[in-house]
């Protein structure tokens, strides 16, 4: 981090729960039940211990390397080549997470609420938001995140609380949907879905010991387990299997149906507020780690001077996909798949080959010492 | 507005930042324990002090023991005679039957006239003749100031900017042939307010005293109420012509000691010829010039700085201004009164509510108000969209003039209703109430529901209690305005995104702007949005990093808790 800026363990979770729970509010909700058909939950739940359980093993590597981020661990293991390439990975790993995310909000703001808009005018607004995060800097970013979060957990219960009396039971059934091998089978790859959980092991020298390291990643993952595994639920409940397919935000589908009394029938207006927040708030985070990663690479002292370039390259590259669909097809079913390959494959190789690294090294040291 | 253009220059131009070493409020070292043989800042001041006081004055500035030189010397510094209201008084004192040639010199006006004539003039003159001098046998210079002044204050100088910074501050300088000093005395007298009533902060419950313009009565106003020997008042000359005498107040065993060192480093460090009222002072101090919101509290009221300096602030006095500075602050303190902490907490909670509830609507009212009309339709029960409507139908203008035409029709009144001479005041409000009101709706310039808009919002701008933060929220509102007009919802999120972000990213001496909710500090909800009862208040706020923690016992009503033994 720039001058080793330090923060709390809540900023931390906060930045954390924000990043992996996003995705609820743009196709979470409808991948489940695409893969899992009724049992969508179900897999959230599967997903979520399947995180669990991969987390524990990947924060046990990295006990040797308290105070380090993944791009120091690289250095150890191979030296400045490795560095050089964990950080490439990660870099196009969050580009591609901001250009597709980006793509993705401002598609769907248009629809709903800008109609007459151009996207890329919409899409200003988002790629305005970045390049001032970028520019405040980390701090602000984890702080407007220990703020927000809160708000945006809570008016998101209320949500689903408004939508209690739109769910029907029966909605649920059959209880293992499509079948046991969609969910604990195919299911397993979609632990992509925890695959932001990468920026925790590049904001570890900001957040001190190991133990902290551990505490905010099981509360990160805990907390983000239980809001993805409520909207999924949520969402199956309201609507009946072949409407839950239906290609188009599946929490704003839930929102639009919500109505307190005979005033309050249009909530979906307010739910544009949060929704655009929490997209503002993730697409700057990893913004902001892009550039970090991107300055990291070329030991570059100040990250400021890549934050346009990159803002242009970010807002160009939106715009290659064709459409909506065209990007939904390549979140869900090509990169959603995958790219746990890099978020925890990749990460674990590293730690793997660092810590027989560390141990060759000691063992070195050991018999130069007894010689 | 060059330095917005430099702003921008630097989104797209990349130059090497400045290194300022931005200050970081850390924990209070253990400075008062002496274990390890450094002294503690307190005895650090005192020398340093001490050191000053006996400082030899440079040649040029060293008092001759000849009058004529010093009176030629004081005649020009200070333009004799063309200088109206200097006054130069030659006479001669007594001593041991000698008469020796002496002069006083002070401004009209400035000085009380009364005290100069009664225990400086006489005694040097009249009681003189008495020979009180002869058994004793002190020189001339103590002579004079253990017996023939009989004044509280007289200090000795040996150089001519003291004694001329004295007289400027009022004060009365007294040379005599053959000495190499002055005897300056502290003779001010110039007229000035009593203690009166708040005009800003009024509050229902609580003292109904403010602050005036003199320093000693506002430092005094302060320890009257603190009652601590520990409340330490420093002094401090800011404005290099001007040297206007201000006042540092800390609790030297609460406040932080690195806060106070920064207070004072930055106050120090200030380059100005004039510094003439805390306005100027607030903004010669404050991290961020560009942000809205003010990062200082100014305030009136002594009560309210007393209870920030237990807290484990810094309040500083300026000579001249009522308006007291405390530093360091957050976003939240600017939404708190004085009156607080004197009504119980339901009550206050109540207000709180109604307080940040007004802050939202003169914020944000306007802005989402065109934002539903512009883009979000559909969020309006058809009942209400009907009425809106058919207001709106005849108005010819689009919804952003509309709000435009109607919020600078009242920002123009708000003004003009300040600078109105006070009898024609009510022929104002009139024509404000006519225009803003009856004759626009009448005209069809504005819809009658847009006059609602404006008037909620103008009222929610006066329940505002920091007098500073309404004149940002009034910025800002022009800005949501924009952003809701260029997208809805959308660009309101956005508005509401930099602001946040903005205010995050700042610190102000060392605290951050947005503690204690982010960064997340222990003891967050006792008196941040809403406040914990009386009772509950034990520990003072956790990001001040003060010396001491706890403000009250665990158990402040005593009364509660059994005695020991008894069952």
């Amino acid at each position: 981090m720039p001058n080793r800026i330090k923060f709390g363990k809540w900023e931390a979770v906060a930045l954390l729960i924000n990043a992996i729970s996003t995705k609820l509010y743009l196709y979470y909700p409808r991948m489940t039940v695409e893969d899992a058909g009724t049992a969508g939950w179900i897999l959230s739940i599967y997903v979520s211990l399947v995180t669990l359980m991969i987390f524990t093993v990947l924060i046990r590597l990295y006990k040797r390397f308290e105070g380090m981020d993944i791009l120091e661990v690289s250095e150890i293991c191979g030296g400045k080549v490795l560095k050089t390439l964990t950080g490439l990975i990660t870099v196009g790993v969050l580009f591609y997470l901001t250009v597709i995310t980006i793509r993705e909000f401002s598609e769907d703001m248009k629809v709903i609420s800008l109609p007459t808009s151009p996207l890329s005018f919409v899409m200003l607004f988002f790629i305005a938001g970045m390049i001032i995060g970028g520019f405040l800097g980390l701090e602000a970013i984890v702080r407007y995140h220990a703020i927000l979060v809160p708000i945006i957990s809570i008016a998101y219960i209320l949500i689903l609380i408004g939508a209690v009396k739109l769910m029907d039971i029966s909605n649920i059934y059959p209880i293992l949907g499509t079948g046991a091998y969609d969910i604990f089978g195919k299911g397993f790859f979609r632990i992509s879905v925890f695959g932001d959980i990468l920026m925790l092991f590049l904001i570890v020298p900001s957040i001190g010991s190991y133990k902290n390291v551990k505490r905010i990643g099981y509360t990160a993952i805990g907390f983000s387990s239980v809001f993805l595994t409520m909207g999924s639920l949520a969402y199956i409940l309201s609507f009946p299997y072949p409407s839950n397919l239906e290609p188009f935000l599946p929490m704003y589908q839930m929102t639009r149906l919500i109505t307190y009394g005979r005033f309050f029938q249009r909530i979906e207006s307010v739910f544009v507020f949060i929704w655009a927040t929490a997209a503002l708030m993730y697409l700057t985070a990893n913004f902001y780690f892009m550039v970090y990663v991107l300055s990291r690479i070329f030991d570059m002292k100040y990250i400021r001077p890549l934050i346009m370039p990159c803002a242009i390259i970010v807002f160009s590259t939106a715009f290659v996909p064709q459409n909506l669909v065209s990007v939904l097809n390549i979140e869900t079913n090509i990169f959603n798949k995958l790219i746990w390959v890099i978020t925890f494959g990749y990460v674990g190789l590293i730690l793997i080959f660092a810590n027989l690294r560390e141990r060759a090294k000691r063992r070195s040291e050991k018999d130069e010492t007894e010689a | 507005m060059s330095y917005l253009g430099d702003k921008l220059k630097g989104f797209f131009l990349f130059d090497e930042p400045e290194k300022n070493e931005r200050f970081i409020l850390k924990y209070p070292a253990d400075n008062d324990k002496k274990d390890n043989g450094e002294k503690n800042r307190m005895e650090r001041e005192i020398e340093k002090k001490l050191a000053e006081a006996g400082k030899k004055p440079e040649p040029s500035d060293a008092i001759s023991d000849d009058i004529d030189v010093n009176m030629e010397f004081m005649k020009r510094k200070y333009s004799v005679p063309v200088n109206s209201d200097i006054v130069l008084r030659e006479f001669s004192v007594n001593y041991r039957g000698d008469l020796i040639r002496a002069f006083i010199m002070f401004f009209d006006g400035m000085a009380a006239r009364e005290i100069i004539d009664n225990y400086m003039l006489t005694p040097l003159m009249v009681n003189s003749l008495m020979n009180l001098e002869s058994d004793s046998k002190e020189g001339l210079k103590d002579y004079i100031s253990r017996q023939l002044l009989p004044h509280n204050q007289i200090k000795l100088e040996s150089a001519y900017s003291k004694v001329i910074d004295e007289i400027n501050f009022g004060g009365c300088a007294l040379f005599v042939n053959g000495l190499p000093i002055a005897f300056s005395a502290d003779v001010k007298g110039w007229e000035h307010r009593g203690v009166e009533k708040p005009n800003i902060e009024i509050v229902i419950r609580g003292p109904q005293e403010a602050f005036n313009e003199l320093l000693r009565t506002c430092t005094a106003q302060v320890r009257k109420r603190v009652k601590d020997e520990n409340l330490i008042v420093e002094d401090i000359i800011v404005g290099k012509v001007s040297k206007t005498p201000c006042c540092l107040l800390y609790i030297k065993n609460v406040t932080n000691d690195g806060l106070v060192d920064e207070v004072k480093r930055r106050l120090d460090s200030i380059r100005v010829d004039y510094m003439l009222d805390s306005g100027i002072l607030e903004q010669l101090i404050e991290d961020s010039t560009i942000y809205p919101s003010p990062q200082v509290i100014s305030t009136e009221r002594p009560d309210y700085v007393s209870e920030l300096l237990v807290a484990g602030r810094v309040a500083i006095i300026v000579n001249g201004s009522p308006n007291v500075l405390v530093v360091p602050i957050t976003m939240f303190d600017l939404m708190r009164s004085a009156e607080d902490a004197y009504i119980r907490y339901p009550y206050v909670n109540m207000l709180r509510f109604i307080r940040y509830t007004a802050l939202t609507f003169a914020l944000l009212l306007p802005g989402v108000y065109l934002a539903i009309i512009t883009y979000h339709q559909e969020m309006i029960p058809t009942d209400l969209l009907l009425a809106i409507e058919a207001s709106r139908e005849k108005v010819p203008f689009p919804a952003i003039i509309e709000i435009l035409l109607m919020e600078l029709s009242f920002e123009l009144i708000r003004e003009a209703g300040i600078r109105v001479p006070g009898p024609i005041g009510p022929t104002l409000g009139i024509i404000g109430a006519l225009i803003l009101g009856q004759a626009a709706v009448a005209a069809n310039i504005v819809s009658p529901i847009l006059i609602i808009i404006v008037a909620v919002t103008g009222i929610g701008s006066f329940a505002i209690p920091n007098f500073s933060q309404a004149y940002s929220v009034r910025i800002l509102r022009f800005a949501f305005i924009f952003f809701g007009g260029l997208a809805g919802f959308l660009g309101i999120t956005l508005g509401l995104f930099i602001l946040g972000m903005w205010s995050a990213s700042l610190k102000t001496f060392g605290v951050p702007f947005m503690a204690p909710l982010g960064p997340k500090t222990a003891k967050r909800f006792n008196n941040v949005i809403f406040r914990a009862p009386e009772w509950r208040r034990e520990e003072r706020p956790d990001f001040l990093n003060a010396k001491k923690s706890r403000l009250q016992a665990k158990h402040s009503m005593g009364w509660k808790s059994r005695p020991k033994g008894k069952k």
